[in-house]
This record gives C-alpha cells, sequence and structure tokens, in this order.
C-alpha cells in the first residue's frame, strides 16, 4: 500500500470558543496559586528543618543555667514554658507544610485541568507534514549505536572510577591481619590474645591432632555416646583407693564437664575475677598447664551476674585436637593449642542470662559451633577454628536457652541440631541454612537434643517430650505424662530412650514409638547428663554416685559407685577410665 | 512499592507491611506494645499514654488487592484491544490511581515487587509474600497476552505521570533508543541490591510516593516534582528512561499474543496518527526506494556485533567486579563496619548514631565484620552477574538497532507502546468503527467519509 501523497499545509491559527479565556484564567490563576503555595512551602520546610525545638539556643542555655542551679524553680518553670511553646511552633509547621501540600496538589490538579481542557478545545485535526522522501531511521540507527557505544564507554569508566575510589577497610583487613584496636575483622588474632602471653602463631599446633576420645561436653558430636572401644570401670572405692588412678584438687570452680583428647583432659574454672583454662595429663592426673583468660577486647569490665548453681564457667570446652577452645559466662571465648599457647580470643558479647550462660561448644576439624541464646539477641555461630573468625551467624527467633548443640551425621548429611522454646532447628553445619524448625518446647530450655537412628530427641521439665524426624523435621511422637529433665540431657541408643531426671527418676522408652519400658527411681535427681559406654549407661545423681545400668528394654542394675563429693558435670568415659567432675576435684577412675 | 526494614529480623513483608502500617495508623487500630526506654517521670503528674503499635494489615484486604489488580489487569486489557476507548481507559486509569494511588499509598506495587522477588530468590531466609509475587506476575503475564496494558491504566506511578502531560515534545528516535537501555540498567542495579540484602532502593528512591502520601523527604519530593515538570512536555519521562519493571514489560509486550493496533482494521496510510503517540511508539512504514546501505554492509556490521556481544558481557562482568566495593556501600552492615572500623582507626570524626547503637548492644565487632565481609562476597558476585546482564543489553541493543525489519504499515511498537489508546481517534477507520457502533452500518461510511472498513485478515 502506497503512502498518499499529502501536502504541507501550515496549521491555521486555533479558534478560541466562548469559554476559552475563562479557562485561561482559571489556569493562570491556579499556576499562580501553585507557584506561591510552593514558595511558601519549601520556605517553611526550610525553616522547619533548621528549627529544632529540643536543640533551639535559648534552650540549650536555659539547660546549661538550670544545670547550674537545679533549685530554681522559676527557670524551671520558664524551660518548660519555653520547651512547650517551641514544640506547639513545630508542629503546626509541620500541619502548615502538610496542608499546604495538598492545596498545592488541589491546584496544580485545577491548573492541569483548566489547561489541558482549553488544549482540547483548540485542538485541530491532525494535519500531516510533507511526505518523507527518505528513510531517516538508518541515520538515527546509526547515531543510536554511536551513542550506546559513548554510553557504555561512560558505564566501564565509572566502574573503573568506583573501583579506584574503594576505600574499604574491610578488603584491606586480610583474614589473619589484627585489626585495629583489636576488635576488628580477624578478630581473632593475636590483638586478643591475653596481655601477658607471647603472640599466637599457627605454629604452635601440634603436626598431627590428639585423638579426639570425648572431644566436648556429651562426647563426639555430643551425644552422649562413647567410642564403640570404651569399657570403663563399674566399681570403685574412693575411701580405700581402689580403682582410682588418681584425684586432683580443681583451682577454680565450675560446673563444665571434662573433655579428653589423646592423654590430656580440659576444663575450665571460673569465679567473677578470674578464668581460666585447666589441662591435667590423662595417666598421672599432673596440671600440665593452665592458662588465664584477660586483656579481651570488649570483654565486660563487671561480670555478670549468674547463680550458684550455674556460675562463670558452666560452658565445657571444645576440642579438635589440635586446638582447645573455651567459652565463659561473660562471653569471653579462646582457642588455644593443646599444648596451651594462646591462639585468639574474642568476646562474643555479654549474654542477658538470668541464671549464666551454659551451652556448651562443638567443634569439628574446621569450624566451632556456639548456641548463643539469650535476652540481648539469640543466634548461633560457626567460626573458623584457625582464625576465630565468623564463618557464619544466624539469629534466632528463640528464648534465652541453657542447652548444648549437638553435631550428628544423619546417614545423608550432617545436622547442627538445637533445643530451645519455642522451636527446636536443624542447620546446616556448613552453611548455617536452616534444615527444619520445629515448635515443640517450651520453659527454660537446658537439656541438649540426643539422636539415633534418624531420630532427634527433645525433652523439658513442664514442657514435653519429643522424637522428631530428621530431614523434614516432623514430629513423630511426644509425651507429657513422664518425669522429664530440665538439666540432664536424654541418652538414645539402639531404639531406646533413656532420660534423667531432677526429681531421680529415670525412664527407659521405646525410641520409635514413645512407650515406656521401665522407670527406676533412685534417690537422688539428676543434673548430669547419662551417657552410653561398653553397652551400658552411667548416670550420676547429684550426689555423687554413678548408677551404672544396661542398655536394655529392661533394667538391669550393672553396678553402683560412689565419687564421695557431688557431681553435675557429666562424666567422660574414655577406654578403660571414667573421668567425673565433682565439685572440687577431678576424678579419673579405672584401669592404668 | 516496598521497603524493607532490617536484615536480622526477618526482611519479609517489605511491602505489605509498610502499606498495612500506614492504613492501620490512619485508620486508627491499635494493639499493645513495649515501651522500648524508661518513661521519664513527671512531677507535674502528667501521665503517659501507653504506647501502641498499628495491627498488621488484615489479609482479606491483602487479597483484595490482588483481586482488585487482577480485575483491572483483565479490564484493561479488553478495554485495549476489544473496546478501544481512551476515555475508559482513562477512567480505569484514574480509579486505579485513586486505589493503588492514594489509599494503598503506593504500596504494595508490581515495580517495587520486583525486589521482593530478587530477594526471595537470592535468599532462602526470605520468603516472597504470595501477594507480592502475583503483583509481579499479573502484568507480566497480562503484557505476554495483551502488551503492557497494566502501564497504560494499572500502574499509578505512569497514572500520575500521564494526567501532567500537556504539550508533548517529540524525543528525537536515536535519544529514544538510548536513554530506553536506562531502565535494564536500573533494573540490574534494583536486583542487585536487593539480592544482596542492601535493601529496597526503588522504594526508597520512588519520586511520586511523597505525593500519595502528602509527605516525604524533600529529595523524594524534588525528585517527583522534577520528574513531574518534565513530564509537562516529555511524556511519562519516568515509565520510558527509568521504571525497571517497564524494561520486564517491554521485553513481555514484544512477545505479546495480542496487542493494541492503531487501526482496527486495516491501515490506509492516511498518515493521521503519524504525531498522534507522545510517547514515540508508533512505527513509521519503510519509505518507497533502496534502502541508504547495502545489505552486504549491514551483515558486515550485524556480524561484528555479534562478535562483540560476548566480549560486552565478559566486560561488563570485569566492570561490575570491579565496582563491587563501592556498590556494597550501600548495604547497611558494610557501611557499619567501615564506620566502626574507622571509628577504630581514629579516623572518623566521631560516632554516628548507627554506630553508636549498634556499640550499645554489646555485640562483637567480629560478627558484624563477618557479616559485612559475607555482603561484600555477595556483592562481589552479584555485581558482576549485573555489570555482564548490562553488558548483553548493550550488545542485544545494538544488534536489534542493526536489523532489517520490514514495516509496511503505521504499527506500535511493541516494546514501547504503553497501550494507553492516544492513537484510536487518530485513525479514520477507527471513526467508522465507532459510527458503525453508534449510528448503524448504511450510514456510517458516509458520516465519517471513509470506506467501508475491511475484516482484519
Amino acid at each position: 500500500m502506497s503512502t498518499p501523497p499529502v501536502s504541507a499545509a501550515p496549521s491555521p491559527p486555533a479558534p478560541r470558543g466562548p469559554g476559552d479565556a475563562a479557562l485561561r484564567a482559571v489556569a493562570i490563576a491556579a499556576a499562580v496559586l501553585s507557584l506561591a503555595l510552593c514558595v511558601l512551602i519549601v520556605a517553611d520546610y526550610a525553616r522547619l528543618k533548621s528549627a529544632d525545638p529540643l536543640n533551639s539556643r535559648a534552650l540549650q542555655a536555659l539547660r546549661v543555667r538550670f544545670q547550674q542551679d537545679p533549685a530554681d524553680d522559676a527557670l524551671k518553670e520558664e524551660i518548660r514554658t519555653l520547651d512547650l511553646l517551641a514544640r506547639r511552633t513545630y508542629f503546626t509547621r509541620t500541619w502548615q507544610v502538610r496542608a499546604g501540600g495538598i492545596l498545592l496538589l488541589a491546584s496544580t490538579a485545577a491548573c492541569l485541568l483548566a489547561w489541558k481542557t482549553l488544549l482540547a478545545r483548540r485542538r485541530l485535526p491532525p494535519m500531516p507534514g510533507a511526505c518523507p522522501g527518505g528513510d531517516d531511521r538508518w541515520a538515527a540507527a546509526a547515531r543510536s549505536r554511536r551513542w550506546l557505544a559513548g554510553a557504555g564507554l561512560f558505564l566501564a569508566l565509572l566502574c573503573v572510577g568506583l573501583a579506584f575510589l574503594d576505600r574499604s577497610r574491610l578488603a584491606a583487613t586480610g583474614a589473619q591481619a589484627p585489626g585495629a584496636h583489636g576488635e576488628t575483622a580477624g578478630t581473632a588474632t593475636a590483638a586478643h590474645a591475653p596481655a601477658d602471653t607471647p603472640p599466637a602463631t599457627p605454629t604452635g599446633l601440634p603436626a598431627e591432632p590428639l585423638p579426639l576420645h570425648w572431644p566436648g561436653f556429651r562426647g563426639p558430636g555430643g551425644n552422649g555416646h562413647a567410642p564403640a572401644d570404651a569399657d570403663p570401670p563399674i566399681a570403685w572405692d574412693v575411701a580405700a583407693g581402689s580403682g582410682v588412678l588418681w584425684k586432683v584438687e580443681l583451682p577454680l570452680p565450675g560446673f563444665n564437664s571434662p573433655v579428653v583428647a589423646g592423654n590430656r583432659v580440659f576444663l575450665t574454672g571460673a569465679s567473677a575475677a578470674v578464668r581460666e583454662l585447666f589441662c591435667y595429663d590423662a595417666d598421672s592426673g599432673a596440671l600440665l598447664w593452665r592458662q588465664p583468660l584477660r586483656g579481651i577486647r570488649g570483654s565486660p569490665a563487671a561480670p555478670p551476674e549468674v547463680t550458684d548453681d550455674t556460675g562463670y564457667a558452666a560452658p565445657s570446652v571444645a576440642t579438635d585436637g589440635r586446638r582447645v577452645f573455651a567459652l565463659f559466662a561473660n562471653g569471653d571465648l579462646a582457642a588455644f593449642t593443646v599444648e596451651g599457647a594462646p591462639l585468639w580470643a574474642q568476646n562474643l558479647g555479654t549474654p542477658q542470662n538470668h541464671y549464666g550462660h551454659s551451652s556448651s561448644l562443638v567443634a569439628d576439624l574446621t569450624r566451632l559451633y556456639v548456641q548463643y541464646d539469650h535476652g540481648g539477641g539469640s543466634r548461633v555461630l560457626a567460626l573458623h577454628t584457625d582464625s576465630g573468625r565468623v564463618a557464619w551467624s544466624r539469629h534466632r527467633a528463640v528464648e534465652t536457652s541453657w542447652a548444648s548443640p549437638i553435631l550428628v551425621h544423619t546417614g545423608a548429611r550432617r545436622e547442627l541440631v538445637l533445643n530451645a522454646a519455642p522451636q527446636v532447628v536443624s542447620y546446616d553445619p556448613d552453611s548455617g541454612e536452616e534444615f527444619w524448625a520445629l515448635e515443640c518446647m517450651g520453659g527454660e530450655v537446658a537439656p541438649a537434643p540426643a539422636y539415633d537412628d534418624g531420630l532427634v530427641f527433645v525433652a523439658n521439665q513442664y514442657a514435653r517430650l519429643a522424637a522428631i524426624e530428621t530431614g523434614n523435621g516432623t514430629l513423630l511422637w511426644d509425651q507429657y505424662d513422664l518425669s522429664l529433665p530440665d538439666v540432664a540431657s536424654p541418652l538414645a541408643v539402639d531404639g531406646l530412650l533413656f532420660l534423667a531426671a531432677s526429681d531421680g527418676i529415670v525412664t527407659c522408652l521405646d525410641a520409635r514409638g514413645g512407650t515406656v519400658h521401665w522407670t527406676q527411681e533412685f534417690p537422688k535427681g539428676f543434673y548430669a547428663s547419662p551417657v552410653l559406654a561398653g553397652g551400658r549407661v552411667y548416670a550420676t545423681d547429684m550426689g555423687g554416685t554413678v548408677h551404672i545400668f544396661r542398655a536394655a528394654a529392661a533394667y538391669e542394675a550393672v553396678g553402683t559407685a560412689a565419687v564421695g563429693e557431688s557431681v553435675v558435670a557429666t562424666p567422660a568415659p574414655v577406654g578403660r577410665r571414667l573421668y567425673v567432675r565433682g565439685s572440687r576435684h577431678l576424678f579419673c577412675f579405672g584401669a592404668p | 512499592m516496598s521497603e524493607p526494614h532490617g536484615t536480622g529480623v526477618r526482611l519479609a513483608w517489605r511491602s505489605w507491611l509498610l502499606g498495612g502500617l500506614l492504613l492501620a495508623a490512619l485508620g486508627g487500630e491499635a494493639a499493645a506494645s513495649v515501651q522500648r526506654f524508661p518513661k521519664p517521670e513527671f512531677e507535674s503528674g502528667y501521665a503517659l499514654p501507653l504506647p501502641t503499635a498499628p495491627a498488621p494489615r488484615a489479609a482479606w484486604l491483602e487479597h483484595l488487592d490482588v483481586a482488585v489488580l487482577a480485575a483491572a489487569l483483565l479490564l484493561a486489557s479488553w478495554l485495549v484491544l476489544r473496546r478501544r476507548s481512551r476515555r475508559e481507559i482513562l477512567l480505569l486509569m484514574l480509579f486505579c490511581l485513586l486505589y493503588f494511588g492514594f489509599w494503598r499509598a503506593g504500596c504494595v506495587c508490581p515495580v517495587g515487587a520486583v525486589q521482593n522477588a530478587a530477594l526471595a530468590t537470592a535468599t532462602r531466609a526470605y520468603t516472597i509474600p504470595i501477594g507480592a509475587a502475583l503483583f509481579v506476575l499479573l502484568p507480566l503475564v497480562t503484557a505476554l497476552f495483551a502488551g503492557r496494558v497494566f502501564c497504560a491504566a494499572v500502574c499509578p506511578l505512569g497514572a500520575l505521570q500521564d494526567l501532567v502531560v500537556l504539550r508533548p515534545v517529540k524525543v528525537p528516535g536515536w535519544l529514544q533508543r538510548v536513554l530506553g537501555v536506562l531502565p535494564w540498567i536500573v533494573l540490574a542495579t534494583t536486583v542487585l541490591l536487593a539480592a544482596c540484602g542492601a535493601g529496597f532502593w526503588i522504594c526508597r528512591l520512588d519520586p511520586f510516593v511523597p505525593f500519595f502520601r502528602f509527605g516525604g523527604s524533600f529529595g523524594m519530593i524534588a525528585a517527583g516534582v522534577a520528574l513531574l515538570a518534565v513530564g509537562l512536555v516529555v511524556a511519562r519521562p519516568y515509565c520510558r528512561f527509568l521504571c525497571p519493571y517497564g524494561a520486564l514489560l517491554s521485553a513481555a509486550s514484544r512477545l505479546a499474543w495480542r496487542h493494541a493496533t492503531i487501526t482496527p482494521d486495516t491501515c490506509i496510510q492516511c498518515r493521521l496518527c503519524e504525531d498522534a503517540c507522545p510517547f514515540g511508539a508508533i512505527r513509521v512504514p519503510d519509505a518507497p526506494g533502496p534502502a541508504p546501505e547495502s545489505l552486504a554492509a549491514g551483515r558486515r556490521r550485524l556480524a561484528w556485533l555479534l562478535l562483540l556481544c560476548p566480549l560486552l558481557v565478559a566486560g561488563g562482568a570485569a566492570a561490575g567486579w570491579g565496582a563491587h566495593g563501592a556498590l556494597a556501600q550501600l548495604h547497611p552492615e558494610v557501611r557499619l563496619a567501615e564506620q566502626i572500623l574507622r571509628e577504630n582507626a581514629d579516623e572518623a570524626a566521631g560516632h554516628t548514631l548507627e554506630s553508636a547503637a549498634f556499640r550499645a548492644t554489646g555485640e562483637p565487632v567480629a560478627l558484624l565484620i563477618g557479616r559485612a565481609r559475607e555482603a561484600r562476597a555477595r556483592f562481589r558476585t552479584g555485581a558482576g552477574l549485573a555489570g555482564a546482564f548490562v553488558g548483553l543489553v548493550l550488545g542485544a541493543q545494538a544488534i536489534a538497532w542493526s536489523l532489517r525489519r520490514r514495516c509496511p504499515d503505521y504499527v506500535p511498537d511493541r516494546g514501547a507502546c504503553l497501550s494507553c489508546g492516544r492513537c484510536f481517534r487518530f485513525c479514520p477507520r477507527e471513526r467508522v468503527r465507532l459510527a458503525n457502533r453508534g449510528a448503524g452500518t448504511a450510514a456510517a461510511p458516509a458520516a465519517a467519509g471513509a470506506p467501508e472498513p475491511e475484516p482484519r485478515p
């Protein structure tokens, strides 16, 4: 279809209708009003920004005078009057700006409406110009490409300029570089090491890691199972000394449990003033070294308030065979080599915990996991064991808790499972992403989870006992009408679940169905968590008596032995020995 | 649009919550809340009122928003494709301006909801609300079927600009094309910032929201006034040269199953519609005679551009990667960490409100540094990808401008056409159609002075 030729003709002047003059007058009046309002609003806005009532000079001068003479009631009244006046002025101007804005909108709309109507009335029919002789789209496309190239070049130069202008300190401080004032990135270098110790270097690490016999609270992964070759003693006599390999007095109090790697036993002790990590020879009980934690940046000057039954050193240490990590109630976290050389230290922030922080640490070969649930903001952290740098950190929508994490392998993957109210959450230990979460817990949660054969078990007194399927976090069953623990963690093994409650009742249940196999009542309650070793369960009550029974669906006592002092820490069964922390001593029972 | 309110806490609900809070505040709904700071004690006996917090917006109202959007899109499609009525499109546009603009205060809207979608795609920690997801998807799906009818009659930002178009001037074609790349760059930057957790910057810089809410920062208001002032003579400058969602709609509209047409049947090439579009979205038929460039030369250039395209992608990735540090400064935790580090090194003039608040929390600096480093690492990857995307867009545009496309009639440019319907009445065939519809087929052609329209093949 060809384009019909259209002659070029100038547009005739627009005819004026009877209402055009009125419309034009409305448009001009509204435009003038809009302009005036605009000027007024901008002026008022500027005054509003400059007149901060709380910081007016007159008011500040009066405040200074009042500080010098607080008893001057007349001055006080004058300040109040001026303050009220300033506030009224502020809010009046705010109202004026808002009302002016609405008026401006209305007047602008009126102006536009009048103007557009005027233009519509005077609009002429379209009159195409001369028929174009050539096609100028080629030239326009070529010009567009040239400008596009220019725009691309400009963007590239802009990016290069931005790259050169990047003076980021984050980028400048490397992972190992000490940060300014010692609390910055890489936080964890010598800048945080105890002040009276030489700078830490990785060369202090042993070439070969120590065997991880009992590397943290409740053993490997925090699940309460001793290695298969463990065969700890079932009887000893402290008074007579039979079966007692050694016994040493502890320098500082603490409720954390002994941790064993190779021939070293680690534990901590603390008072309001000092915090120390101890290392004992597993064969002789000799104190190999002790390291105080001092000079850590961010460490609070005053210790947090803790209760007597939690203390300042409730979290158990963790070790990866080369390093040992210790956490205290004030948030101080430190890493040392197993030989006692300081590596790094930092303060995680004072936990707002009304009893005192007690969650123990869990470590694998590269990461240290910290459950840090407290009133100031609950979170879980994974730190690089070599530097203390944060690998990942996740905020947690949970209440303050005292439970410890467990790190288990479910067959398909590793899961870091944390128990707290209201949620039990499983995290990917590598990335921190949530695998699953289930709202099933309540109260003040201290017992750690237990794991066996694809099921996670959580319990808390006055809340409930729940069995959760890993993988999707589905509730398999739950129980309420039992004597549930409020401190000791459950123990799950071979289809059985053992609970040791603080009222002295030990319960054995079917792990799959939740039915009770047996209950056994003991004179004293349990704070120490039951552990499994050699097919036997070692349940230590608060009176210091270790009750040993078969891990079976029918109760079968194997033995009973007394420590001789109260015990709340969980024993560490290693080989043919059992390491027990009493209220004053560290014991090693068993054979050499 | 929508706006985030933090990272540690759930970043969700940017769009819905903001609108909900505003509405609830206006409605006077209140619920008990917690006192954050100790109350001052007045000697005069003045009793402080109890603090209140607005209740979240009712779920059914959120569903209503989606229902209104869906209905408006359907109605707009019908009006553009079947009714071909500019007046009715205008009425729908006014309704949507009142509903999505003034009543919903500009939030939620698809332009901002793109950021929700980007964040939800980037992290599993954030789940996009179903309403926000639908706000992103529905206009796009509609564009695949009917073109940019969302821009025509539903978008409140577009409506505001549309109403102030007074004496539109024709932007030169080459300039319009080059400026048309800007929305893609804005889109890449927006997605990058949202996906990396730096916040929803499109919402923070939205120039029109202050009009809907009768208030805003001076910068936003000034930007809005400036855009509307420009809009008096350059129609819809934000939609054409800035809107990131418009870029997506433009791409979808090119593939549209049906699209608005200038003529209801056959173009008679009367040229009456030539200047009808204030957006420069009408394609003019090919001029008679030979092309000013040989086919061989055009092919050579096309081949060079095709070869250049991967280089542009690689160059864009490198440029983006290089700029990631500066872009990361837009992330609040990166900015805070840098400030803390400067303060610790005695390089800062003093504390900022943010750094003082952070120090008051007692949180270890190491954690902040760790999070900031993670954010920078995300920006490193994200900025590289965004740069590569921009490079691809530049290359694709250059290639598109080098292709020979036959255009025998006056037709809308599907990417640029906003389906506003202004051009309908310029077509004499449309007048015939209207006359036929209103007065009967016998008298209409004579009345319109035009031949009887033939049905389109």
